[in-house]
């Protein structure tokens, strides 16, 4: 006993060492591990209102850039409406409006800490518990799809966006319908990868890619960017796609959260069917 | 007393940089400064090694937890503190032995390699646990490299500044 008691004594500085490393390894790895990152999590009271003073200095100096923003999105909102309400007048009769996707609704919000350098980045929203905002709930912006909500608290959301390794999003190609799954490749913040797009698609350079509909998360037909480079895998017959991302990850500052109201609802029916199994 | 409280000083306000205006510089899309290790680097050398540890640790989790990366800083600050002696040696040799090193007084090439060794050592250790895999081993020196020069680019100046100051 007195051996080992002087062992450690007498290394005390290893032992220091060893002991905080271990620390920071295990810190590092329960990062990784999805929502079990409780020890220190990015969203919480002090990091949160920390960032919030932060964007709210930050905000004057990227006022003019957001208005344009906004405006083009008004745009093309307004284009979307005009084109709707055209629509819904010469179907009156017909069943158009009870197929709309009414289960889907947004609360706005602002990122008010953004990554993009790193392999497995996070945002972080000025909403939370507060506001309704849940995990696995959709994040857009006016330019496109922005990532999933993975951990609330009272008054903040983190976020886990396109520009994350862990994160895969069900896509499609809008001319053709092909989906496949959009996966980050890490390294620049423009572009992601679609993955398993079959032979069949013939894709061409510049068509649209969107959120697909077998996603409980997003609904259909959301912009996610366009094709810049594909090519053919001839072993397994599955194209890679290189996409250059519609939203600039760079400067995020304004997003909508989506609430899926059907979601609790669907996730209780694929729980009652991985029980039953 | 009074040098202990410069120390302090000088830690958080390099932390408080990092945090609001390092962390959001991408320089070409690779390059990003962390310089929050400057004070690692100017700490003393008599200063007791255990507490030595702790400080390295504070200042990097302090980092993570505003990046949200869990433990990476901690264990990169960690991994150079441990190092310091060595590189010490290596870099002054007899000067370090003796405990006479008067930083702003030691020659260029010195604390070039003094500045190169803990900030090589710094990002190699960072940018691995950040891939959090070793499948891009060429991504990983890449960014260390330029990172790395960039960095010890910016140190270098830093020091320089500091000694006309004097």
């Amino acid at each position: 006993m007195q051996q080992i008691i002087n062992f450690i004594v007498k290394n005390k500085n290893g032992f220091t060492f060893l002991f905080l490393f271990v620390l920071s390894i295990i810190l590092t790895i329960n990062a990784h591990s999805y929502q079990k990152n409780k020890y220190i999590n990015f969203a919480n009271g002090v990091t949160g209102s920390f960032f919030t003073l932060k964007s709210s200095i930050d905000d004057y100096f990227e006022l003019k850039k957001e208005n344009d923003i906004l405006w083009s999105e008004n745009e093309r909102i307004r284009n979307e409406l005009m084109h709707l309400k055209k629509r819904v007048d010469s179907n009156k009769k017909t069943q158009f409006t009870s197929q709309a996707n009414t289960h889907f609704n947004v609360i706005k919000s602002k990122i008010i800490s953004n990554n993009y350098r790193k392999n497995y980045n996070y945002l972080l929203l000025n909403k939370g518990l507060k506001d309704s905002i849940k995990v696995d709930m959709g994040v857009i912006s006016p330019n496109g799809i922005v990532g999933v909500v993975e951990g609330v608290s009272n008054n903040y959301a983190r976020v886990i966006p396109l520009l994350n390794k862990d994160l895969s999003i069900n896509a499609e190609i809008k001319k053709t319908n092909h989906f496949g799954s959009l996966q980050w490749q890490g390294n620049s913040p423009y572009y992601s990868s679609l993955l398993d797009i079959p032979r069949s698609a013939n894709p061409q350079k510049g068509d649209t890619i969107v959120t697909g509909g077998n996603s409980l998360i997003f609904p259909k037909g959301i912009s996610i960017g366009y094709i810049e480079k594909f090519q053919l895998n001839q072993n397994t017959g599955y194209y890679k796609i290189k996409v250059k991302l519609s939203n600039d990850f760079t400067s995020l500052s304004k997003a909508y959260v989506i609430n899926n109201e059907h979601l609790k609802e669907a996730k209780k029916l694929l729980k009652k069917q991985k029980n039953d199994q | 007393m009074i040098s202990s409280r410069v120390h302090i000083v000088r830690i958080i306000f390099w932390i408080f940089l990092q945090i609001i205006i390092l962390n959001n510089i991408f320089l070409f899309d690779i390059a990003t400064p962390y310089l929050y290790i400057l004070p690692i680097i100017l700490l003393p050398l008599n200063i007791n090694r255990q507490l030595f540890f702790l400080i390295s640790f504070i200042i990097g989790i302090s980092i993570d937890f505003f990046e949200g990366t869990g433990g990476i800083f901690a264990a990169s600050t960690l991994v150079i503190a441990y190092l310091r002696p060595f590189f010490l040696r290596i870099s002054f040799g007899l000067a370090y032995e003796q405990m006479t090193i008067k930083f702003h007084e030691e020659s260029f090439l010195q604390k070039l390699s003094y500045a190169s060794l803990m900030v090589l050592t710094h990002h190699t250790t960072l940018y691995t646990l950040e891939a959090f895999s070793l499948n891009n081993l060429i991504m990983i020196l890449e960014k260390t490299l330029y990172s790395g020069i960039f960095n010890v680019i910016l140190i270098m100046l830093i020091f320089n500044l500091l000694a006309k100051n004097k």
